[in-house]
C-alpha cells in the first residue's frame, strides 16, 4: 500500500470516527438523547442507518466472492425484505411509537408480562452479542491475512474506534456516522465497478460482461426449484427471506433503535420503506461486481488459491513440486482461455461459441479442485474455500494506488457502522429492560446515561473479547445468518403472538417460546433442514405450541 | 402529523407507497427470472 493508500484510509475510518465522537460528545444529557438521540433523526438517515448496520464488512467481503463461485443466486436471501418493511412500517411501528418505547422488549411487558419480556432481550442479548464478534472478526482476519497485520491489534483498533464515538455520542453518533460510513461504502463500490470495467480488454463492454457471465451460469439468479434443504431458492427467499427480514427488523433492537429514533411515524416509516426499495438494488450491485471480478479473472491470470497465506505455506513444504505443477498448468490453460475469449468476441458474430471455451473452463475447476485437495492434506485443520479472499484479493492486487485505500476504508467503514449499531443496541437492552427495570429503579437520568455508556463500553470489549477467541466458520455471513436464525424464530413468534393473537396469555407464550427453542435448536443438529426454515418453524412452534398452552395456564393479564 | 389515524393502516394514505413497494419488487422478480433465462 502505498502512502496515498493509507492518507484515504485513515481519513475514512478515523476521521469519520473523531467526526462522530467531536460532533456529539457533549449533547447527551438525557437517556432520550442518549438512546433515541431526542428523535430528531429523519427518512434519509433512518433509512441509511438501517441499511448501513444490516450491512457488515462480511457483506463486501463475503458477497462478491459468493457470485464470483456461485453466481447470484444469494439475491434470493432477500425477496421477502420489502414485504417485511410494509408489516413492519404498517403494525409495528405505530405500536412503538404509542408506547414510545426505547426497545421492543418493552412492548412485550405492556403485552405479556415481565418474564416474557426479559427472556425475549435474554435471547437477543446472547445471539446480538455473539454476532458482534463475529462482525469484528470476519473483516479483521481477512485483513490481517493478505496486509500481515496482526490480528490481535487489528481487532482491538476497529473495536475501541467504535466504542469511542458510540460511548460519546450514543444512537445519535451511530446514526450519522452510518450515513457518512454509507457514502464512503457506495464511494468505493461506484469505482470498483468502474476499475474493472476499465480493466477488462478493449472490445469487452457491459453487454459482454454479461454475456461471459451468463455462459458460466453466474447469473443463475432465480431458482424456482423448492427443495428444503437448498439454502438459496425463491420460496425459502420470499417466505423464509420474510420471516428472518421481520424478526431482524422488527424485533433485534440494533434495527429497532434505529427507527424509534425518528423525527415522527411518518419520517421512520418512509426510512423502513426506503430500505424495502433500496436494498434488493444494493445487493445485486454487490453480487454484480463478484460477477464483474469473475470476467475480470477470464483475461487476466487468476490465483489457483486466493488465501496467499495458505498458498505460501504449501510452497515450502512436501507437496510443493506437485502443486507448482497444477498451478503451471492451471496458468497455461487460463492463457489458452483468455485468447480464445477475445478471439470469440473479436469476430463480431452475433452467436458466440462457448464449447471449447467451456471445456477449458472444466479443466481449470478439476484442477483447482486437485489443488485445494492438496492443501488440504497438507494441513488437515485447513479452511480450503477460499472466496471470502476473492475481493480482498482483487483490490490489493489490481487496483491503483490511492484507490486501494478508499476500496479497504469500504470493508472497515462497514465495520464499525455495523458494530455500531449493534453494540448501541445491546447497551439499550441491558440498560433499559435489566438494569433500569430489575435492577435499579428510580434513579435519575444522568445516573442511567452513565449506566448507558458503562454498558456500550462493556458490550463492545466484550465484541472485541468474542472477535480475538472466534475460529473459522466455514462461510463468515453463513455462520452469522445461521447463528441469527436459531433465535429469531422463537423471538418473531412471541411477538407474533403479541400483536395479532389477543387470546394468548404471558405463561402460555414464555413456556412455549422455551419449548420452541430447545426443538430448533434439536432440529438443527438432527436434521439437513436449510437454515432460512428454521426462522419459520421456530416463529411457527411458538403459535401453535402457545395457543395449545393458552387452554392450560390461567392469567390475569390478556 | 398522520392522518387518517381512524383507519386500519393497510387503508390509509400509505396504502400507494405500500403498493409502489410490492410493484417494485415484481419488477425486480421479473427481471431477475428474464436474466436468470436469457443468460
Amino acid at each position: 500500500m502505498s502512502v496515498l493508500d493509507w492518507i484515504v484510509l485513515f481519513l475514512a475510518i478515523v476521521g469519520i470516527a473523531v467526526y462522530g465522537t467531536w460532533k456529539y460528545r457533549s449533547k447527551q444529557k438525557s437517556i432520550s438523547s442518549y438512546l433515541k438521540g431526542n428523535n430528531e433523526d429523519k427518512w434519509y438517515t433512518i433509512g441509511l442507518s438501517i441499511m448501513a448496520t444490516q450491512a457488515s464488512a462480511i457483506t463486501f467481503l463475503s458477497i462478491p466472492g459468493q457470485a464470483f463461485e456461485d453466481g447470484m443466486g444469494f439475491i434470493q436471501f432477500y425477496l421477502g425484505l420489502p414485504i417485511a418493511m410494509i408489516i413492519l412500517s404498517a403494525y409495528f411501528l405505530p405500536i412503538y411509537y404509542k408506547l414510545k418505547v426505547y426497545t421492543a422488549y418493552e412492548y412485550l411487558e405492556s403485552r405479556f408480562d415481565l418474564k416474557t419480556r426479559l427472556l425475549t432481550s435474554g435471547l437477543f442479548l446472547i445471539q446480538r452479542g455473539l454476532s458482534t464478534g463475529i462482525t469484528i472478526y470476519a473483516p479483521a482476519i481477512i485483513l490481517s491475512t493478505l496486509l500481515h497485520w496482526p490480528l490481535t491489534p487489528t481487532i482491538c483498533f476497529i473495536g475501541f474506534l467504535v466504542i469511542l464515538y458510540t460511548f460519546s455520542g450514543g444512537t445519535a453518533a451511530v446514526s450519522h456516522t452510518q450515513t457518512l460510513q454509507m457514502a464512503v461504502i457506495w464511494g468505493g463500490m461506484l469505482a470498483a465497478f468502474f476499475i474493472i470495467l476499465n480493466s477488462l480488454p478493449d472490445n469487452i463492454g457491459l453487454p459482454q460482461v454479461v454475456k461471459i457471465a451468463g455462459n458460466f451460469d453466474k447469473l443463475n439468479i432465480i431458482d424456482y426449484n423448492f427443495k428444503v434443504e437448498s439454502r438459496y431458492n425463491f420460496w425459502s427467499g420470499l417466505l423464509g427471506g420474510l420471516f428472518v427480514a421481520l424478526s431482524y427488523f422488527g424485533t433485534d433492537q440494533s434495527q429497532v433503535q434505529r427507527y424509534i429514533s425518528g423525527e415522527s411515524l411518518k419520517q421512520s416509516r418512509i426510512g423502513l420503506l426506503f430500505n424495502g426499495l433500496l436494498k434488493i438494488p444494493m445487493q445485486f450491485y454487490i453480487l454484480f461486481i463478484g460477477v464483474m471480478i469473475f470476467v475480470f479473472f477470464q483475461f487476466n491470470q487468476q490465483p489457483l488459491f486466493f488465501n496467499k497465506i495458505e498458498e505460501n505455506k504449501i510452497k515450502v513444504s512436501t507437496y510443493k513440486n506437485e502443486y507448482q505443477a497444477i498451478e503451471n498448468n492451471y496458468n497455461n490453460i487460463q492463457k489458452q482461455k483468455a485468447d480464445k475469449i477475445v478471439y470469440s468476441f473479436s469476430k463480431e458474430q452475433s452467436e458466440i461459441d462457448f464449447t471449447e471455451i467451456n471445456a477449458l473452463q472444466k479443466q481449470q475447476l478439476e484442477l483447482k479442485k486437485q489443488a485445494k485437495a492438496l492443501i488440504k492434506k497438507n494441513n488437515e485443520g485447513v479452511e480450503v474455500k477460499d472466496t471470502d479472499y476473492v475481493f480482498i484479493s482483487f483490490i490489493l492486487n489490481n487496483v491503483p494506488q490511492g484507490l486501494i485505500g478508499l476500496l479497504l476504508a469500504i470493508v472497515f467503514s462497514a465495520a464499525m457502522s455495523s458494530t455500531a449499531g449493534q453494540i448501541s443496541g445491546l447497551s439499550s437492552a441491558s440498560m433499559v429492560d435489566f438494569y433500569k427495570r430489575v435492577f435499579a429503579k428510580d434513579k435519575s437520568d444522568k445516573h442511567y446515561v452513565n449506566a448507558a455508556k458503562l454498558n456500550t463500553v462493556l458490550w463492545g470489549v466484550l465484541g472485541i473479547v468474542f472477535a480475538l477467541l472466534a475460529d473459522k466458520a466455514e462461510n463468515l455471513i453463513q455462520a452469522v445468518n445461521i447463528l441469527g436464525s436459531l433465535f429469531y424464530g422463537t423471538i418473531l413468534g412471541i411477538f407474533v403472538c403479541g400483536f395479532f393473537i389477543k387470546q394468548i396469555k404471558s405463561n402460555a407464550v414464555f413456556y412455549s417460546a422455551i419449548l420452541s427453542e430447545i426443538i430448533v435448536i434439536a432440529l438443527f443438529f438432527s436434521t439437513d433442514i436449510g437454515f432460512l426454515w428454521f426462522n419459520i418453524i421456530g416463529c411457527v412452534l411458538v403459535v401453535i405450541i402457545s395457543a395449545v398452552f393458552n387452554s392450560f395456564f390461567k392469567n390475569t393479564k390478556a | 402529523m398522520e392522518k387518517n389515524n381512524n383507519k386500519p393502516p393497510f387503508f390509509s394514505t400509505w396504502k400507494k407507497a405500500y403498493w409502489a413497494v410490492v410493484v417494485f419488487l415484481i419488477v425486480q422478480i421479473v427481471l431477475y427470472t428474464w436474466i436468470s433465462f436469457a443468460y
